[in-house]
């Protein structure tokens, strides 16, 4: 036996080769999820001839979440259930040379996974970028509720807010990624309250190519700041951005939103400075 | 008949507990008591698994840096090594004996500065009290393998490089993996050769496992195997290295 | 019936160095080859020294008998094992300069645990306290490491290269920092030692005590061995003469 003799490094460079095999072969084993997917295409048709809406998976074979999605999130049988029944189902590979390039700008994604719903007219309806657990998956996917979700489109709660005479408030964002942090600030009782009685909310979608005439026309800011703007038949009474601080210290958006509330129906001055806003209607 | 590197073990946890390293672990108690006790804004709740993650995230690297400045290098400078070796014992069972030591010397200290204020504040606390008995120790576990990891790197590193600086140059690997990580995240996200090199960037596999627990996101089945891979390859370099280094360098 | 002739078994070299060379290179500097194909042998039993000038290879040919350099070409065995074998090992002591700077280790402990490493066990209390006495330093035995002096730092070198029963102890100016007293009494205990067969090679600028102590002598320059002197036979001064001798050489070359 010599002093210098690698016994150990020896050992240790072995165990080292068993683990990385080992991590390779259960990475790349075949996940095996009986979910059947279409693509973005053959979803939209199959969407609107069922009227369903589309779950969007945009993803890649190098992904390591996409993979611990596949892995352990689509297999389950609760999120299986959920997918099947209420979705059409498609799938994006962002490395795929026709439709890859293509989806990445027209949705504006970001990282991967993101994992899109669309009406089934192809609105954009709320997304989620990153692995998602199971339990808060299985909410995300039934979850309908949201009070954001059931506000009128934007020409829609025109009309309705010029019938009513009320103050029309416009939500825009860049997509749907925040929508449950912005439903949270909505649907605060006293923010619910000012908004049943006093406007008509909308929401207007970066990503939505419907949306995109109509948030130009309001000027909004080109950031990917949440921001609100209200509407005094048709003349902008004002607008503020939804600063993140906003989630912790709800109070300030309460104060912002009373602000622009100003009288009830009927008496309505108040807010800041007026401007008319020329709207068209959707290019 | 005990083994050679035990006996020498004992021996070489004696040495690293000078005067210096017996104030040492008050320090880091008091350091983890603030760590605790300071209310964080917008907790409503005394979750235990995120409070240790934020003490172990802080007492491991810094507690590891700390028994492992100069672990092999100052042995060689200063003739303990060459003295050792005129026995019959391996090169491998005095790096044994050395990291067991350095590593014992570390739990000790983590374990006394993490989780006294931790007990403390679980008795002290008004807040209601969110407790995963298996959640929290998957992360001592977890917290474990770090250890052994970042020890496994800095006497790899001392084995080459003098005195203190290889816990800079961990620092430093560190500080530099963790700037390309969120570049590669902000700009370079969508390329497949970025993602896959930034993998291998930093030995992460423990850590992201820790956020998988953390987040009760899933089992981390593979990122305990890439961790296991990394910390037997570190220590592999680290056996290979003190079987190559001159224990002698002296010319007339 | 034919007897077979029986060989004779070639004896077993305590030393053997064949041909070793080592040439150092530093950063900024030229190369310097502190070895040049050195070889020589050393049977069991004999007490060598190895005297030179400064800067002529001692240390260096030390350090690559004992393992801690590797050689560029040659080989070297003690008692035909590698330097570095766990074999050799077991039968070999070295005494140093180590700088001993732990303050939380006292002398007895730092001793037992080599005499744990020795395997010497049950024996290991006697072992130390003969040589602690020996080398008188009974006193010091709760001493930490740290504080002894340069004198006391050598004598511990000297009890550890003792300790158990080597066979081949190597030696590094072992009186360099000692006192006339302590000098006498390495001089008295090796007189002891030789008698239980050790080898003994040491390196020292002491030419007295190499002429007292050593059956042989080495003369080492400029990183070759130029002389191998037999000591039974020779009358006290010599050294110095053949010393003196080799410089008015080097001196006219």
């Amino acid at each position: 036996m010599h002093q210098r003799q690698n016994i150990f490094a020896k050992g240790a460079a072995i165990v080292c080769a068993v683990f990385f095999i080992g991590s390779l072969a259960v990475d790349y084993w075949p996940s095996g999820s009986s979910l059947t997917w279409l693509t973005l295409e053959e979803a939209k048709v199959s969407a609107r001839a069922s009227n369903r809406p589309v779950f969007l998976d945009v993803y890649a074979e190098w992904c390591t979440p996409c993979k611990q999605m596949d892995r352990f999130v689509f297999p389950d049988d609760t999120v299986k259930d959920l997918l099947t029944r209420k979705f059409t189902l498609a799938k994006v590979n962002l490395d795929d040379p026709v439709w890859g390039d293509s989806v990445k700008k027209r949705f504006q994604v970001r990282a991967i996974p993101t994992y899109i719903v669309l009406s089934p007219g192809g609105r954009e309806i709320k997304r989620h970028v990153g692995f998602f657990e199971k339990s808060a998956f299985s909410r995300w996917l039934g979850d309908d509720q949201l009070f954001i979700l059931s506000w009128l489109g934007f020409e829609k709660a025109r009309a309705h807010a010029a019938q009513l005479d009320k103050r029309l408030v416009v939500l825009v964002t860049a997509d749907t990624e925040n929508f449950e942090k912005l439903n949270s600030l909505v649907e605060i009782p006293e923010a619910r309250k000012i908004i049943d009685s006093v406007f008509v909310p909308t929401v207007l979608i970066r990503t939505n190519a419907s949306d995109e005439g109509f948030i130009t026309q309001l000027g909004a800011a080109k950031t990917r700041m949440d921001e609100i703007i209200v509407l005094d038949r048709e003349k902008e009474i004002g607008r503020f951005v939804i600063s993140p601080d906003m989630y912790f210290n709800q109070s300030r958006f309460l104060q912002k939103l009373r602000g622009f509330s100003g009288n009830l129906p009927g008496t309505r001055r108040g807010g800041g400075p007026q401007k008319r806003i020329s709207l068209n209607s959707s290019q | 008949m005990t083994p050679a590197f035990l006996k020498l073990f004992r021996i070489e946890f004696r040495r690293q507990w000078t005067i210096t390293a017996l104030v040492t672990p008050l320090l880091f108690l008091i350091i983890g008591s603030l760590i605790v006790f300071i209310p964080t804004p917008y907790t409503r709740e005394f979750n235990v698994s995120q409070k240790l993650l934020q003490l172990m995230g802080f007492l491991i690297p810094v507690v590891s840096a700390f028994f492992c400045v100069g672990l092999v290098d100052n042995d060689v400078k200063d003739g303990w090594l060459r003295t050792l070796l005129v026995r019959a014992i391996r090169r491998e069972e005095y790096l044994l004996a050395k990291s067991l030591s350095a590593l014992t010397s570390i739990w000790v200290t983590s374990l006394f500065a993490g989780t006294l204020p931790l007990i403390i504040g679980l008795i002290i606390t008004k807040m209601p009290i969110e407790f995963q008995v298996s959640q929290v120790l998957a992360l001592y576990a977890l917290f474990f393998a770090i250890s052994l990891l970042y020890v496994s790197i800095l006497v790899f590193f001392s084995c080459w490089l003098p005195g203190v600086v290889n816990v800079v140059a961990l620092m430093g690997w560190g500080i530099i993996a963790s700037a390309l990580h969120a570049y590669v995240s902000f700009f370079l996200w969508d390329s497949s050769w970025a993602v896959f090199t930034e993998q291998f960037l930093f030995p992460s596999g423990f850590f992201d496992a820790v956020d998988a627990i953390q987040n009760n996101t899933h089992v981390p089945y593979i990122e305990i195997l890439w961790g296991m891979a990394s910390l037997a390859f570190f220590w592999s370099l680290s056996f290979w290295s003190v079987n190559r280094i001159q224990v002698d360098k002296g010319s007339e | 019936m034919r007897r077979k002739k029986l060989l004779p078994t070639p004896e077993i070299l305590a030393i053997s160095v064949q041909n070793i060379s080592k040439t150092f290179r530093p950063r900024s500097k030229n190369p310097v080859q502190a070895l040049k194909n050195v070889t020589f042998a050393v049977p069991k039993g004999e007490v060598v020294g190895l005297i030179g000038p400064n800067g002529a290879g001692k240390s260096t040919l030390l350090r690559i008998l004992l393992g801690f350099l590797d050689a560029d070409e040659g080989k070297v065995a003690l008692f035909e094992h590698d330097p570095e074998s766990l074999m050799a090992r077991r039968l070999t002591g070295y005494q140093g300069d180590s700088q001993f700077r732990t303050p939380t280790l006292t002398v007895q402990t730092f001793l037992e645990l080599h005499a744990h490493l020795l395997n010497l066990n049950g024996s290991a209390k006697d072992n130390i306290d003969t040589l602690l006495k020996e080398f008188n330093l009974s006193n010091a035995s709760n001493f930490s490491l740290s504080s002894l002096s340069k004198g006391m730092r050598q004598k511990l070198e000297l009890v550890l290269a003792f300790l158990g029963t080597p066979r081949l102890v190597f030696l590094d100016e072992p009186t360099a920092s000692l006192d006339p007293p302590s000098v006498f009494e390495l001089r008295d205990f090796l007189e002891v030692r030789k008698k239980t067969g050790v080898t003994v090679f040491f390196s020292s600028h002491n030419l007295s005590e190499v002429e007292n102590v050593c059956d042989r002598v080495l003369f080492i320059s400029n990183g070759a061995v130029l002389a191998d002197y037999d000591m039974k036979k020779r009358k006290r001064g010599f050294l110095e003469k053949a010393f003196r001798t080799h410089l008015m050489e080097k001196a006219s070359s």
